[in-house]
């Protein structure tokens, strides 16, 4: 009868400790985590407001821009730089960057473009096949696009 | 409508993929189109700029003009029009394409495209429209009296393609019938200034036009057709085909693949598009019977399968 009480006794204390625990974890999860906003990859940066970009987008909302303010990764140099920016009707001392990474099944690079010195970082995506490409205009459609061409790139 | 939809969707989904990257035309319709039709055919090369922009136009063209095996016809025969505009390019060369443009020749007509490879809102295809019709009232040409002013259609691959959509959306009335091939996702237009007004194409009046793309071009996928194949006004003749294993450039086959292009590009070869691009232009500007046979619903067309997948079609038989 005590080795029975005893018994009982320990797993009620191992059933409170396990139920405690959770309880903790359930409350630090909802209290640090934060979820990245939609639409951005993990590795994203914060997004800003942004005045409209100068080019073929210009008069478009683009407060969902892309801005990096954090330290600068180096510029992609790729043999298909020269089509890309001329795809995306940029000047040639545009900065590019493949932060998101190219879908080599479908022939897709995906990154962050810079169109002129200051301007903010935008994603762009290139379909090598047939030599166009687009840029996040802050519309929905882009976004769509983006998420469909390069979600296997991630 | 809706379920024809989830029909096509469905069909491509369960269709078990080629084992081989070749091509065989299944139907009598389009094995008659595919093969090469009874004209000889020449090329010739504008002596001088044909567009705004100052690219040289390509023609090919019967070289017996005016006469028509298939009517039985020695002289007297105006011959239809097909302008074709280029995929994005930095230049056109003469060769590009060549294979399935002196096909539609082979058939009676007179193709030009102009060297363009930005065709955006289509000026210079408006404009190498111009330069033939031009071509058919100077009685220095060789086209002088050939050419049937009234059936002229258009033909485009990739960024030519939505140029094409975009002037059959705006009931353009140069071009009676259009085939877009290869028609790219609305996104990329923005730059090259080639977005088709979904609006516009429930509008439509005139025309008729058959899309075509490819299962495994991601630029051209099934969704992105019938994105422009649902909105399409009923008013018109319609029809839209996913060529199975098609990739985005296989319209530059000659026939076959080029070695050493982008992987995954260029799959088949131009075969699949010999057919029923032929054959739908045979319908609509020379007045080919069997027209309805092959694409109406339930016609060849949508029982091409496996070569052909995720057809559509509004085409009632008569």
């Amino acid at each position: 009868m005590h080795d029975l009480t005893m018994v009982r006794s320990r797993h009620l204390w191992w059933g409170l400790l396990a139920v405690g625990t959770c309880t903790a974890l359930l409350v630090a999860v909802f209290v640090f985590y934060s979820p990245p906003p939609v639409g951005l990859q993990p590795d994203s940066v914060r997004v800003v407001s942004v005045p409209a970009v100068g080019g073929h987008a210009s008069g478009r909302n683009v407060s969902a821009g892309l801005v990096d303010r954090g330290p600068a990764r180096s510029d992609w140099i790729g043999s298909d730089r020269t089509v890309i920016l001329r795809a995306l009707a940029l000047p040639v001392d545009a900065r590019l960057r493949e932060v998101i990474g190219s879908n080599s099944r479908h022939q897709v690079i995906c990154g962050q473009v810079q169109p002129g010195a200051g301007q903010a970082f935008r994603r762009f995506f290139y379909a090598k096949t047939a030599r166009m490409g687009a840029i996040a205009d802050g519309g929905a459609e882009f976004d769509q696009t983006f998420a469909e061409l390069c979600v296997e790139a991630k | 409508m809706r379920w024809s939809i989830l029909g096509a969707i469905s069909a491509m989904l369960l269709m078990p993929p080629a084992t081989a990257a070749t091509y065989e035309a299944k139907g009598p319709i389009e094995r008659h189109y595919a093969a090469d039709g009874p004209w000889a055919t020449t090329t010739a090369v504008s002596t001088h700029a044909c567009d705004r922009e100052g690219n040289l136009c390509d023609i090919w063209y019967p070289a017996d003009l005016g006469a028509n095996p298939l009517k039985g016809r020695t002289s007297g025969f105006q011959h239809p029009v097909i302008v074709f505009a280029n995929g994005t390019a930095d230049t056109v060369p003469a060769e590009k394409n060549a294979f399935f443009l002196r096909h539609l020749a082979s058939w009676g007509f007179i193709v030009i495209r102009s060297r363009d490879g930005s065709t955006g809102q289509g000026e210079t295809v408006t404009d190498a429209k111009d330069f033939l019709l031009a071509q058919s009232r100077d009685p220095g040409s060789v086209f002088y009296g050939k050419v049937d002013a009234d059936n002229i259609g258009l033909a485009g691959h990739s960024q030519g393609a939505a140029t094409a959509a975009l002037l059959f959306s705006r009931n353009d009335p140069a071009f009676k019938t259009y085939v877009p091939i290869e028609t790219p996702l609305r996104a990329v237009c923005v730059v090259a200034n080639c977005s088709i007004d979904l609006g516009a194409l429930s509008k439509v009046t005139r025309g008729s036009i058959f899309y075509v793309g490819g299962d495994v071009d991601v630029i051209s996928s099934l969704p992105t057709n019938l994105g422009y194949y649902v909105p399409t006004s009923d008013a018109v003749d319609k029809a839209m085909g996913m060529i199975a294993l098609g990739g985005h450039t296989e319209i530059e086959g000659n026939p076959g693949c080029a070695s050493g292009g982008i992987p995954a590009s260029c799959n088949l070869g131009v075969y699949p598009l010999l057919g029923y691009p032929t054959a739908w232009f045979m319908w609509k500007l020379q007045g080919a019977a069997d027209g309805p046979a092959a694409f109406a619903k339930n016609g060849e067309l949508s029982n091409a399968a496996p070569g052909w997948l995720g057809v559509l079609s509004n085409i009632q038989r008569p």
